[in-house]
């Protein structure tokens, strides 16, 4: 059985339909890629499967139990996080509030701190300014504090919206080298990305178009069947 | 006390003792505008509403029992943090992804709904007030503090500073001013906005009640609209002047606002500017929001 398993789910805004039936599955202890352009339903699916918006149709299963048709609340006690698109820390609490807010479902408060640690061991950029308000921060800290904020909850799988965007590329591979290291710690990891740096670090690649899924299969088969290069057309840049 | 004294001494004090009045009033309006940058209109008429339960209580007339006058004000005070419930629940949570200034325009709406409900329990005329304590806590020469003022004063600052607390401390507290700056990240780490705001409405309510309910004692009559139209302006600029999103400051700006009410008032001949009063009140707003938008003890944000 898989880790994550979404079967025909469906959901939109309004009466706008976005999503139109997808399926995929993830393996515990894996890492997931999510590819594709922009507006092709990349942020929907990781913002539905976290509760924020409601399934319309379809099904999905987390550990074998129904986490679809859970809100957001719902979803993170059932032990998945998200890393949002465009970060959204609170700008005016400190980086150690964002942090600590972030364990806020764990009923084992004694051990917070000891998580904390852990991300500072991450990002030890965040201890540095734990006690900086978050809006102070530059992009690319801002992202290793979404990122940090989402593991405080000791997530089974998280989840990261467009890990790299606006970041430097030495800088986005540092943050793909973390969640590199969260994922060989025993969390299982889905990551939106547009930026194909990630290959190397996904075990499996997903490629969405329309609000479909037009490819599933192994990061290396991937690379392999030109579908990145259709999707990006155009896009030579070498990971 | 010579003539000098009495005349500095006197508004002042007397000014401090108003403007705590205000400050109590502005605190409700800094919890609400610090969690959800919503201005409320209602503030002051939600806290009328407490009164005028608490007066209808105390004084068993029509629908209720008579009660003492602790189990009074203890309803009345119950009746407002319902009230703040009731408010959230039927106008504010359907309007969370409106526009603010469509919900401001819905806590007008609010005012004009218990305005017209309290003409209906009460009738348009004025009703004698609840007062929780009487007799006078210092009098001499032409200075008079009543205990009742001396509470005001008692309340406001335990009020202003417990609440500080409460954000700072408190993981209700944190999870307020979570959802004021970041809905959608507040609720994936798994707090509830909704149940948030039901909380922010329901103590809002509380301290709209507290005031309402020690305003209309010092003024010794209530009736529909008369919170409103004496004391909403004064307690806004007090909450403006303080800082808006600094429950403190709420304090610091009632006792100014109060003291530079008082001075205009009893130095400004009435044949010259009648009302002086306010007109500096307003004069005072415009330049706060003018030269220092983010108030005395606000941070620029």
């Amino acid at each position: 059985m898989s880790l994550l398993e979404v079967d025909g789910l469906r959901t939109g805004y309004g009466a706008l339909p976005v999503l139109q039936g997808i399926s995929f599955s993830v393996e515990e202890g894996e890492t997931a890629v999510i590819f594709g352009l922009n507006g092709a339903g990349k942020t929907t699916t990781v913002n539905c499967l976290a509760g924020l918006l409601p399934t319309w149709g379809g099904e999905v299963r987390f550990d074998g139990k129904k986490i679809s048709g859970k809100d957001a609340p719902g979803v993170v006690k059932a032990g998945i996080s998200l890393s949002p698109e465009g970060r959204r820390v609170w700008p005016g609490l400190s980086v150690l509030k964002n942090l600590e807010l972030g364990a806020w479902s764990r009923k084992d408060r004694k051990n917070i701190d000891e998580t904390v640690q852990q991300v500072y061991s991450y990002f030890p950029r965040l201890d540095e300014r734990k006690d900086q308000l978050a809006g102070t921060l530059s992009g690319g800290e801002q992202q290793m504090l979404a990122i940090g904020r989402a593991i405080m909850s000791k997530p089974r799988m998280l989840m990261i919206d467009e890990a790299s965007l606006g970041l430097s590329p030495k800088l986005a591979q540092t943050v793909f080298q973390v969640v590199s290291k969260i994922n060989d710690d025993g969390t299982t990891v889905i990551i939106v990305e547009q930026n194909v740096g990630v290959l190397p670090y996904a075990d499996q690649a997903l490629i969405m178009e329309k609000g479909t899924l037009t490819f599933d299969g192994r990061g290396e088969e991937l690379e392999k069947s030109g579908e990145l290069k259709r999707t990006y057309l155009g896009d030579t840049e070498e990971p | 006390m010579d003539v000098i004294a009495i005349e500095f001494v006197v508004p002042v004090v007397s000014g401090a003792v108003q403007g705590c009045v205000y400050g109590l009033l502005g605190l409700g309006l800094v919890l609400l505008y610090k969690s959800g940058r919503i201005f409320n209109f209602a503030q002051a008429e939600m806290g009328a509403f407490a009164a005028f339960m608490t007066a209808f209580a105390d004084q068993g007339s029509g629908f209720l029992p008579d009660m003492p006058v602790w189990a009074a004000v203890l309803f009345g005070l119950v009746t407002g943090v319902l009230l703040g419930l009731l408010v959230e629940r039927v106008v504010i949570r359907p309007l969370f992804n409106a526009p603010k200034v469509t919900v401001v325009v819905a806590t007008a709406g609010v005012f004009l709904f218990l305005f017209a409900i309290e003409g209906f329990l009460n009738g348009p005329g004025p009703r004698s007030a609840t007062r929780i304590i009487d007799g006078n806590l210092l009098q001499s020469g032409g200075l008079r503090v009543t205990k009742l003022g001396g509470v005001i004063v008692l309340v406001l600052a335990a009020l202003a500073a417990t609440s500080a607390l409460f954000f700072s401390r408190t993981r209700t507290g944190t999870a307020i001013i979570a959802v004021s700056q970041e809905p959608t990240a507040t609720r994936l780490v798994g707090i509830s906005v909704e149940r948030t705001a039901a909380f922010t409405w329901g103590l809002a309510g509380l301290l709209g009640a507290i005031a309402g309910i020690l305003l209309s004692g010092t003024n010794g009559v209530i009736a529909p609209g008369l919170l409103t139209g004496l004391a909403l302006v004064p307690a806004f600029t007090a909450a403006v002047f303080g800082g808006i999103t600094a429950l403190p400051g709420a304090f610091v700006g009632g006792v100014v606002i109060g003291v530079i009410e008082s001075f205009a008032a009893s130095n400004i001949p009435k044949t010259i500017i009648p009302g002086s009063g306010k007109v500096v009140l307003f004069v005072a707003l415009l330049v706060v929001l003018l030269f220092r938008p983010a108030g005395l003890l606000g941070k620029e944000t």
